[in-house]
């Protein structure tokens, strides 16, 4: 048995971090571009610049004067406005049209202009009723109360493949957070790997006396696509934690809520990429990805949602 | 081309039946000790020194004016024997020969002869036993990459990469029957026992005909036979692996056995993480075996029959378990793989001139990815769901081969192989909810059949050649391919100990490998060409110049080589093949690849002597091009490395201890590194842009290994070995990977982008033990 303590620690011991000092060509500043068009929103575009991959990272990243324009279905010029609050993003108070195409233009001093793929908004949303059973004993650390949500999707399936990200909120009396859902066993883990991916979204932020530091508030998103549904019969089930703090004493989410939308496929071949884009040992196996962009002449990701969000019963 | 041939042959062969009125003599080499088959022993006659070389069952014939003659025969590390009288005795004579002096025994003995073709090898398995090796680990392949032209992958891993080539264009037969996976633990070993091994033999370069199916090389592997003199054996122990070997005679003389078997010790690490009654933890679970065993039986002096089985299987369980109030919830990933082959031979000597021997070969390689969920709660029924991927390739095939002894200046190798392959490309198997409980199989079959003839002519005594050609058709799916692949060898003898050779040659590879990732873990699929993905083809061109130098023992080699190839397969970015169905594989592959490699290579050795041992270098450049990657434009095969240098040495103190030391200098292999980073709203840190494939370097890899070896006697007079040594005794941190690190301030912002270098292996010491008994 030491032995094997040995070994072990052997192994352990000998994986070494060491910095190295590695010539990485930096191929240039560029535009990125990076905005949702949300169907029934104003537009907010954020305009940031490449910086080189190794060394100091820029305190300032972002493109204050850049001059950003929306064009929608290949006629109308909309001119973004720097935001008065936010450095660097760009607003216009045109509310985005579910179906009409976007192609977002960006330019500033020194950089090459970026341009975005037309990107489609979203005409349609899913219907979706939700079963809900509740403080069910989880297949996930079920020391905690958890949800079984059944969602079937009843409408009839386009034959055109769609893209669905699901949301799920637990609201308490102070703060609003994620509900972290898991696939149940024999449901979503079923589906082949190309049918879904995680993501997590900034829902706010909020201040840690402990640490006395300002941490991003994320929500896991879960983003599938349509081909991979099952029959309307047929539900996909999630687990969701509706109780937090110690499980003697438990305080119970008075409150959970579903956001679903219809993005664009570009949403969720990006989710999919850096969901899948390796970390530490995964570089052992795993070459990383191309970033997925559809800025020419730049980085970054425009695309296009339509959601709507409804209180689980 | 086949006309020519035939043509040639039958010239050849009627010329020699017009004005041969020699004596033929022929006969099966051995071993003394053991009754092993002695291959590539040399017999000549002594006036005239015209020799022959006993083929790979130890047989050879040989014409002699007259039997006036004596007849030498002689095997490096081995006393000569003299034979007279000859014509007296009956046919194929039965030739024993004694081990002698092992201080001269060879340490690599490639270019053994002017026969042997360019760009081939062989180590001894007793020389491989001394080499320095990671935990003490001894392992052929890793071995192999100590030689000019061969390397591994990352550190560790057993995949060879071999003039440019990739893993899976190495043919890696086991006493002829392919292996299609050869690592264990996640790459760090081969499957191959080196106890249970008696030759390893490397072409790279003009293969002979006989061999096919691949792109890069061949390695052929043949087990030992086992001793059919007296019984014995052997027992190892090691830190990572113990075995044991066990051989005798079924018959004295006349049927022999051996049985080899290894397993982890990591095994035993599942006892250190048991389950409990209430809580939560994790087990992790991993261990491998392999089983060889091989039977042979000398049905009488010309007969003689051979069963080979090898069986290895490696398990990996990653598991979470979780536990409360009667109610037991576990879930586990699996990782299986192994393969099975058995080859049944029979060999026959039909005449003075004519050797056959008869295969009947199985293969089978499997890989499995499970999932398993059970939910076991009191007075409820039982919840168990699982999923399981199966991936895997099964071989039954049969092979024919005549060795044709036409003169002593020209022999012939002419068969055929045919072989029916099965392949599963990821089925899978499932109860979860829309998931087929029991799935039909979806198994591609297809058939291949080879022809081939290799002739072997002296055109003069100095000169020899060797013309070659197969024949490949391979039938999949209604589609049937098929393909010649000439061959050419040349090896030309000068005067003071000078030789030059030359080769030409074409391979088709009809397999694909499809794997999900580059480090050895078993999940991964054999797939067949098909009508949107070709046949993979290459053709080599490669020359060398050889001088021996007797006195102090040693020989030089230097070769250079061109090769091309094409309709190479490879992956997008983030391809993972886990949950594909069979049949969109080939829409997925990035096809129609071609790549380039060239090279030289060198190879400084002593073969004899306290101090033997072997230099090498290489200086190589393996590119490809795709349409689909990096624009079309050429860019570096992932390990590519432009030089290689390695230096192996042994040498005895006494008759007790034995030194070895192994250092290897390695340019750093092809990675991709992001060409720029960014930061959005959503990003929560910098992202990186990777956009051109292999388009850095890693660190030079270079390590030093040590170690030694004592002859010990224990109390019962049984003789024993004791292995010590140092593996990466200058502790050195050679890069596993590259890891992008971002660095925070206080408030978690953050500030600096840093490239860190993963190491995995630091000095580490080793000990071993094995008794023969």
């Amino acid at each position: 048995m030491k032995f094997i303590y040995f070994l072990l620690l052997l192994f352990l011991t000998g994986c070494k971090e060491t910095d190295l000092n590695l010539d990485i060509p930096y191929s240039g500043d560029k535009l990125v571009l990076w905005g949702k068009l949300k169907a029934g929103s104003p537009i907010r575009i954020q305009v940031t610049k490449t910086f080189n991959p190794v060394g100091v990272i820029p305190k300032d990243v972002s493109v204050a004067d850049a001059k950003v324009q929306l064009l929608m279905n290949g006629e109308n010029y909309i001119e973004l406005s720097p935001s008065a609050g936010e450095k660097g993003v760009y607003v216009s108070d045109h509310v985005i049209q579910p179906g009409a195409t976007y192609i977002v233009k960006a330019s500033a001093p020194t950089f090459p202009p970026a341009e975005s793929a037309p990107v489609l908004v979203p005409l349609d949303l899913p219907d979706v009723s939700v079963v809900r059973t509740r403080n069910v004993p989880g297949e996930i650390n079920h020391q905690s109360p958890q949800d079984l949500l059944s969602l079937y999707f009843t409408g009839q399936q386009s034959e055109v493949e769609k893209h669905f990200t699901l949301t799920f909120l637990a609201y308490y009396e102070k703060d609003t957070i994620s509900a972290n859902p898991y696939g149940s066993t024999d449901n979503i883990p079923a589906k082949e790997e190309d049918c879904h991916t995680w993501a997590s979204e900034k829902i706010s932020s909020y201040y840690s006396e402990v640490a006395g530091i300002t941490f991003d508030r994320l929500a896991s998103v879960f983003l599938m696509k349509s081909k991979c549904l099952p029959d309307p019969k047929t539900p996909i089930k999630f687990y969701i934690e509706i109780g937090k703090g110690p499980s003697y004493n438990p305080q119970w989410a008075h409150k959970v809520t579903m956001r679903i939308e219809v993005v664009t496929k570009e949403a969720f071949d990006y989710a999919k990429i850096e969901y899948d884009q390796p970390e530490g040992v995964d570089h052992l196996v795993l070459p990383p990805q191309r970033a997925l962009t559809n800025i020419k002449n730049g980085y970054g990701l425009i695309f296009a949602s339509n959601e709507k969000t409804i209180e689980i019963p | 081309m086949i006309k020519y041939l035939i043509t040639v042959v039958l010239f050849v062969a009627s010329m020699h039946v017009t004005f041969s009125q020699k004596l033929i003599v022929s006969g099966i080499v051995r071993d003394e000790a053991n009754g092993e088959l002695l291959v590539g022993a040399t017999v000549k006659d002594s006036l005239s020194q015209t020799g022959v070389q006993t083929n790979s069952y130890g047989f050879f014939s040989l014409e002699v004016p007259s039997d006036e003659y004596t007849l030498k025969v002689s095997f490096v590390g081995y006393a000569p024997v003299y034979i007279k009288d000859f014509a007296q005795r009956k046919f194929p004579l039965e030739i024993r020969l004694r081990q002698s002096n092992l201080l001269q025994e060879v340490t690599v003995k490639e270019n053994k002869t002017i026969d042997a073709p360019i760009g081939s090898l062989s180590i001894p398995m007793n020389k491989l036993k001394l080499m320095p090796a990671l935990l003490g680990e001894v392992d052929v392949l890793k071995a192999l990459s100590l030689t000019p032209g061969v390397s591994t992958g990352t550190e560790g891993s057993a995949g060879l990469y071999i003039r440019g080539g990739t893993p899976d264009q190495n043919l890696i037969l086991l006493d002829e029957a392919p292996v299609y996976n050869v690592t264990h633990l996640g790459g760090f070993f081969s499957v191959f026992n080196p106890g249970s091994l008696k030759s390893v033999d490397l072409y790279k370069g003009a293969y002979p005909a006989r061999y096919g199916g691949r792109l890069a090389s061949v390695i052929d592997l043949t087990m030992k036979d086992g001793n059919n003199q007296k019984f014995g054996g052997e027992v190892g122990i090691g830190i990572l692996n113990q075995n044991l070997t066990l051989e005798g005679p079924v018959i004295k003389n006349k049927a022999s056995f051996i049985v080899s078997g290894r397993v982890s010790t990591l095994g035993l690490s599942s006892l250190l993480q048991p389950k409990k009654s209430s809580g939560y933890g994790e087990t992790r679970k991993y261990r491998f075996y392999d089983l060889n065993a091989k039977l042979n039986y000398q049905i009488n002096q010309t007969d003689q029959i051979y069963l080979s089985l090898y069986n290895g299987f490696d398990r990996f369980t990653y598991g979470e378990w979780s536990a409360r109030d009667g109610r037991e919830t576990e879930t586990a990933v699996g990782n299986n793989w192994g393969n099975t082959t058995a080859t049944l031979r029979y060999s026959k000597v039909f005449s003075q001139k004519l050797f056959a021997r008869f295969a009947v070969l199985y293969s089978q390689y499997t890989s499995e990815l499970t999932n398993n969920f059970e939910d076991l709660k009191p007075n409820t029924e039982p919840v168990r769901l699982y999923r399981n991927t199966n991936a895997g390739v099964t071989d039954l095939g049969s092979k024919i081969q005549f060795d044709y002894f036409l003169t002593n200046r020209t022999n012939l190798k002419f068969g055929m192989d045919v072989t029916r392959h099965s392949f599963s490309p990821f089925v899978t198997k499932s109860n979860y909810n829309g998931s087929p409980v029991n799935a039909k199989k979806e198994r591609l079959p297809a058939t291949q059949m080879d022809l081939y003839v290799d002739a072997f002519i002296a055109l003069a005594p100095a000169l020899r050649f060797n013309p070659g050609l197969r024949y490949s058709i391979y039938h999949v799916n209604n589609r049937t391919f098929s393909n010649p692949e000439p061959r050419l060898g040349l090896n030309w003898s000068l005067p003071a100990n000078w030789t030059i050779k030359g080769g030409y040659t074409m391979m088709n590879q009809y397999v694909h490998l499809l794997t999900n990732n580059g480090f050895g873990f078993g999940y991964d699929a054999w797939l067949p060409s098909t009508a949107k993905v070709a046949p993979s083809r290459s053709s080599q061109l490669s020359i060398g110049l050889y001088k021996t130098f007797p006195q102090p023992g040693l020989e030089l080699s230097l070769e250079g080589y061109a090769k091309r190839m094409k309709n190479l397969i490879d992956y997008p970015d983030g391809t993972n093949f886990t949950g594909m169905l069979a049949g969109s594989w080939d829409d997925i592959v990035i096809k129609n690849g071609i790549g380039r490699v060239k090279g030289i290579e060198l190879m400084l050795s002593r073969k004899t002597g306290r101090f033997n041992g072997w230099i090498s270098y290489s200086l190589s450049k393996s590119e490809r091009r795709f349409p689909e990657i990096n624009d079309a434009a050429w860019y570096p095969m992932k390990y590519d490395r432009r030089h290689q240098f390695a230096a192996t040495a042994n040498y005895d103190i006494g008759k007790k201890w034995k030194l070895s030391a192994s250092f290897v200098y390695q340019t750093g292999h092809a990675v991709t590194l992001p060409e720029a980073a960014f930061i959005t709203d959503n990003s929560n840190g910098p992202r990186f842009i990777y956009d051109k494939r292999n388009n850095g370097r890693m660190p030079a890899f270079h390590r030093l290994d040590v170690g030694a070896t004592k002859s010990l006697v224990t109390p019962r007079k049984r003789n024993a070995e004791l292995r010590l040594g140092l593996y990466n005794a200058y502790n050195r941190n050679n890069p596993l990977y590259l890891d992008m690190k971002t660095e925070r301030n206080q408030d978690f912002a953050p500030t600096e982008i840093t490239v860190k270098q993963v190491s995995f292996f630091p000095i580490l010491p080793y000990v071993g033990y094995t008794l023969k008994f």
